[in-house]
């Protein structure tokens, strides 16, 4: 009992640092919803939902009045696009992503779910749509089997062995005629299978033929009514058979493309879509509408030569229509037409203007491509007549809806793909303050402020209504300061660069996570890391990023002013980069602090064995001087030739030469097991003290050799040992870890877990070791902690020369290694990590943090002394274990659903944490990204060195006056009392 | 006989009364005098220096009582003891509201509280500041300059002395003292490194 009230009071203690207030709820934070990039999405018939599978591998539907979020489902880690169908009879969303096919209800319910046997890879789905005599199905092909399932429940009606020989993705393809069939090919191959549907009603698959093809076939295939047709291989004919009738092998007819639409410029991509009458073709640009015979012979109906996108064709009103979206030559808008696909009469055209962002753009306008094009039709409330709407997604991220000529909604899913962030000051207000806008909004006077004053002495003796504790909330929001666009003294305000994959850059306000400027590349320039190059220390001087594009062809360096977005220089690489190593010690010029790169080049593939080449970045006699007179000897250390050996390398002179340096390799270790996890310490980690002083006052040296890397290894990932799988000895299967000196390859310490697996989570900060690994007896994570001190025999401290003496930190060297003492404990975890890492604070004084990201895509934050290896096991402690504030020992670690750092707040798929410190030591930021955004502000250690953001002035100011106003009362009633006595006496 | 007895008393009573009498006269006589010896309002403004002194308050003998009984002033050895023995006596008086201090301070504990802290710094500033004063407290007298006002100061300091020390040995008790090493060595450097290897992975 008592074990249990200390801990719960040391869980107040510890814990109470990231919990809050609920009126404290967004003042420090901001949460950002999306859904991803979308691939593919479905209107629903007659509900206003429109559903849609992004490459986040996430689904959902959006509510289709404001494209808001109605629900959202992620259907695993991959990146993705799941495959998707809405069947529009039934009202389900049917998926299928990770082995997994599942389906939803419009609300989001899960309908039901049924494993997918077979690889992991992405099954094709098709939806056999209802009709007079035949129900809904979804047939599914995996592995060369095909699977005909009954869409209210998920039972499997059929099953057929379609293309069991060919291991390679099969397509399927479905004939939207009076008879169902299915045909699966395999790309590259010149044979396809046919399936009938011998019974529509029931479902049940039938006959199976073989059709043969002059030309080896693509994976674009499609089906009309009576047709299938398919691009061959190399992109430049377009094969076609009939299958009516097809009681013996047909084979397909191939025509060329320049025979049959002579306008369509040749293109790598063609797509085609079937319809009921032949097929749409669509070469980006350019699409043709064919008519295709019974008998398998095309025709040309109508080209549209500006055509951008295409959709997939739609039956309303026993018509069949497809959009076809157009660059209207006027105002660079867009134009949808809307043709009907039996003779290609073009039945709506609406113009709508393109899409506008609302911060500021720079440099190139953004190009809005799209990627996506589905149309739906809505019944018009005046006259009862049908129109049409269509969503556009486009590559850069932007998904529209457009209807009667407007753009309805736009969502900009961008942000959803961040790959990369940053955190940059902003200007100071006197300098280029005008770079960025100032925050609009409310009109604030002296009014406003002094009726949130009121406000706020209100909530908090607890007087205020409803209403006015939003109004205090919504007035708290306008007259913070947090949103103003300059730099303050704690450091707090913060621009924060993220660059996306669809080759956005965009500069976000931590403040309240809006867009201050934002730039975008073409797909062919699009940068893939984001960098910081150049700070200065005055504030006349903007920062600078360095963003690079690694992949050949069209690498380069470029750097960029932060806080303006305009490109300062371009620099054309004329190699690939493999690795980006930054060197952490900064080149100082005059006031700038310039940061210092090795670019790893890309090797060729014939030299992969070669070693690797190095160039600088800046490459100048400069920073060559820099780097020799900093680094003494320079080491790096990366993949061998496989994935269990690391190698390191040592770096030639780097003074003289000029160009590409090479580097000697020095070390090679090779593992007997795959490599689980690495992690390594941030070489920039501020460390206040390198000793750990005892309750006993005895002094232990901290193990702090930043070229510690941290190896973890065991059975692979994902892969099925035998041994787990008949579940005989579990403890054949062990994770082992290491520590590496990465300058001599030298192994410190090796420890092992039997019975243990993968996946393995790690961190490593200061002298300590988290790291996460699987138990599979008990099927629960378990966390290892490890502490490492020097354990040099005979070390002596002498407090005057440390006092008086400058020498007396001696320089340590890796070549001559002092032995380690590992501390270690284990414990059982409850959350299950997908990633850790740590807080980080200006002078790393205050305690640190572990983050750690859990699978439900929460962020946890661990205290440090919950997972300190010399927690005593025992339950009273002595004095001493108090006053070090050791807890007893436990074999579980404690959750408290206070410390999640990401509050009440599901940050979907997170792919990265960036910590970055503020000026006050006791605060740090924390920016999470997945595809939702997650901005906070983290104290590890509560704000002992500030006072809170909305401290309340003006009862304090009230207080004081109340109390000033009473003595001097007082002092006047005790006179005339004191006066009143003396008379009476 | 009788008759002279009755005489006799009756003369008493009229001795006395003119006995009486004359007092009142003589005092009455005396009034005129005390006309100058009077108090008002005004004379009270405490700024207005008014020297009054009551009736038969002579100033030369209240001064100097000795000198009045004896003309020559001798030193007696007598009082010189004693005044001795008084500042000895001074000089260990605080003694006993020494050894409560360091009582009730033993009896706080070590732990660190509010009123453990605030103990321990009146345990220390209290002897501080009496020793800083020990020579407004033993002032050297002028007039009796064979007088040995050192040992007793001595004796006063080295009685604070013992509480100064009680306070340190209890602020080392509560760990509030630097006296380890390793008070010194939390805030040495890292030690830098000479080679510095970079992940490329």
């Amino acid at each position: 009992m008592k074990l249990i009230l200390f801990m719960l009071a040391a869980l107040a203690a510890v814990e109470g640092a990231t919990a809050m207030f609920e009126d404290q709820a967004g003042t420090y934070d901001w949460y950002r919803q999306h859904i991803g990039l979308v691939s593919s999405a479905s209107f629903h018939p007659s509900k206003p939902r429109v559903c849609v599978a992004t490459a986040q591998s996430v689904v959902g539907c959006l509510n289709l009045r404001d494209g808001s979020l109605v629900w959202r489902k992620a259907l695993g880690s991959s990146t993705s696009s799941p495959a998707a169908l809405l069947l529009p009879k039934s009202s389900s969303y049917v998926t299928v992503a990770e082995g997994y096919l599942r389906a939803f209800d419009l609300e989001g319910n899960l309908l039901w779910q049924r494993k997918v046997p077979g690889s992991t890879a992405v099954p094709s789905l098709a939806g056999l749509a209802a009709s007079d005599d035949a129900q809904e199905r979804i047939l599914l092909l995996q592995d060369g089997e095909l699977q005909l399932l009954d869409p209210s429940d998920g039972t499997v009606l059929g099953t057929e062995k379609v293309l069991s020989a060919l291991a390679k993705p099969t397509k399927i393809a479905v004939g939207s005629g009076s008879r169902g069939f299915v045909i699966a090919l395999n790309s590259g191959s010149s044979e396809a299978i046919l399936v009938e549907l011998q019974d529509p009603k029931l479902g049940r698959l039938g006959r199976k033929v073989e059709i043969e093809s002059p030309l080896s076939l693509s994976d674009a295939v499609s089906a009309s009514a009576n047709t299938v047709a398919a691009l061959s291989h190399d992109g430049k004919a377009l094969c076609v058979t009939s299958v009516r009738g097809a009681e013996s092998a047909v084979r397909f007819t191939c025509t060329q493309l320049s025979e049959l639409v002579p306008e369509l410029p040749a293109s790598e991509s063609f797509r085609v879509d079937g319809t009921s009458g032949g097929y749409v073709l669509f070469g980006n640009p350019g699409a043709a509408l064919l008519a295709a015979d019974e008998e398998g012979g095309l025709k040309l109906v109508k080209y549209f030569p500006a055509a951008i996108s295409v959709s997939s064709e739609i039956r309303a009103d026993n018509d069949a229509f497809f959009g076809v979206l157009e660059d209207s030559a006027a105002g660079g808008g867009i134009k949808l037409s809307v043709v009907r696909s039996s003779n290609g009469d073009v039945v709506q055209v609406e113009s709508f203007p393109s899409p506008t962002p609302s911060e500021r753009l720079v440099g190139p306008a953004p190009v809005f491509a799209p990627s996506g094009l589905v149309l739906g039709t809505f019944i018009r409330k005046k006259d009862k007549s049908m129109g049409f709407r269509a969503l556009v997604s486009f590559r850069n991220g932007l998904t529209v809806l457009l209807q009667q000529g407007v753009i309805v909604w736009s969502r900009d899913e961008s942000l959803a793909s961040i790959t990369d962030t940053l955190f940059v000051d902003l200007p100071a207000k006197q300098a280029n303050g005008t770079a960025l806008e100032a925050a609009g909004g409310l009109k604030i006077d002296f009014n406003t402020r002094l009726r949130y004053q009121i406000l706020g002495a209100k909530v908090q003796l607890k007087l205020n209504s409803q209403a006015e504790a939003e109004e205090f909330l919504l007035l708290r929001g306008a007259l913070s300061d947090k949103n103003t666009p300059f730099r303050d003294v704690n450091g707090f305000r913060k621009l924060l660069v993220a660059l996306t994959s669809t080759g956005r850059l965009a500069a976000l306000h931590n403040g309240d996570g809006r867009l201050l400027w934002s730039r975008s590349f073409s797909q062919d320039a699009m940068p893939t890391k984001l960098l910081p190059w150049r700070g200065y220390h005055d504030i006349q001087h903007s920062p600078e990023i360095l963003l690079l594009r690694e992949t050949q062809p069209g690498a380069y360096a470029a750097v960029l002013n932060a806080h303006t977005g305009e490109q300062l220089w371009h620099l054309p690489l004329t190699f690939g980069i493999a690795k980006v190593v930054p060197l952490h010690t900064p080149m100082h010029e005059g006031s700038a602090v310039q940061s210092v790169y090795l670019l790893v080049e890309q090797a060729e593939a014939a030299t992969v064995e070669a070693e690797p080449v190095l160039r600088l970045l800046p490459d100048s006699l400069p920073s060559r001087k820099h780097v020799a007179t900093s680094e003494r000897s320079l080491h790096f250390f990366m993949q061998g030739h496989d994935s269990r050996t690391l190698a390191g390398y040592r770096l030639a002179a780097i003074e003289h030469s000029s160009g590409a340096v090479p580097a000697i390799l020095s070390w090679q270790v090779h593992f007997a097991d795959s490599v689980l996890a690495v992690a390594y310490r941030n070489p920039t980690e501020p460390i206040q003290s390198s000793v750990k002083v005892l309750s006993d006052r005895s002094i232990k040296y901290k193990y702090l050799n930043p070229n510690l890397l941290f190896v973890a290894t065991g059975i692979a990932n994902g892969v099925p040992s035998d041994s787990v799988a008949a579940g005989v000895d579990s403890l054949s299967n062990e994770v082992t870890v290491h520590l590496l000196d990465t300058v001599t390859g030298r192994i410190l310490h090796r420890q092992s877990h039997l019975g243990a697996r993968g996946p393995v989570t790690a961190v490593l900060t200061e002298n300590a070791v988290l790291y996460y690994f699987r138990d599979i007896d008990t099927g629960r994570f378990v966390a290892t902690s490890m502490e490492l001190y020097d354990a040099s025999p005979g070390r002596q401290f002498n407090v005057l020369d440390y006092l008086f003496n400058p020498n007396s930190t001696q320089p340590v060297s890796s070549l001559k290694p002092t032995p380690v003492e590992v501390q270690t404990q284990s414990f059982f975890s409850r959350l299950v990590p997908t990633a850790a890492t740590v807080t980080r604070t200006e002078q790393g004084i205050t305690a640190k943090q572990l983050l750690i990201v859990t699978n439900t895509d929460q962020v946890y934050a661990l205290d440090r002394r919950w997972v300190d290896p010399r927690r005593p096991k025992k339950q009273k402690l002595t004095q001493d274990e108090m006053e070090e504030g050791l807890v007893p020992y436990q074999d579980t670690l404690p959750i408290s659903p206070l410390s999640f750092a990401t509050l009440d707040r599901q940050v979907l798929g997170i792919r990265g944490v960036n910590v970055e410190p503020t000026r006050l030591e006791s605060t740090c930021l924390m920016f999470v990204h997945g595809v939702d955004l997650f901005y906070t502000r983290l104290a590890p250690a509560k704000g002992f060195d500030s006072l809170e953001d909305d401290f309340n002035y003006a009862l304090l100011l009230a207080a004081l006056v109340g109390l000033a106003g009473g003595a001097v009362i007082l002092q006047y009633m005790a006179k005339q009392t004191s006066l009143n006595q003396k008379w009476k006496c | 006989h009788n008759n002279n007895q009755f005489a006799y008393v009756i003369g008493g009573f009229i001795r006395a009364a003119v006995c009486q009498h004359c007092c009142r006269l003589a005092a009455i006589h005396k009034m005129a005098d005390l006309k100058t010896w009077r108090l008002d309002f005004e004379t009270l403004i405490p700024d207005r220096k008014l020297q009054i002194d009551p009736p038969g308050y002579d100033f030369s003998v209240a001064k100097d009582p000795v000198g009045m009984l004896s003309s020559s002033k001798p030193r007696d050895r007598n009082t010189m003891a004693r005044k001795q023995q008084a500042l000895f006596a001074k000089a260990t008086a605080p003694l006993k509201q020494v050894g409560m201090m360091c009582f009730m301070a033993w009896m706080f504990g070590n732990s660190i509280q509010i009123f453990s802290i605030f103990m321990t710094f009146n345990l220390i500033s209290a002897p501080i500041s009496a020793i800083m004063s020990s020579g407004e407290v033993f002032k050297r007298d002028e007039e009796w300059k064979q007088l040995d006002v050192l040992t007793p100061r001595l004796l006063y300091c080295l009685v604070h002395g013992g509480q100064l020390i009680f306070g340190l040995y209890k602020l080392s008790a509560m760990r509030l003292l630097p006296s380890a090493s390793s008070d010194f060595i939390s805030t040495m450097p890292v030690p830098p490194l000479l080679e510095h290897a970079y992940p490329a992975l």
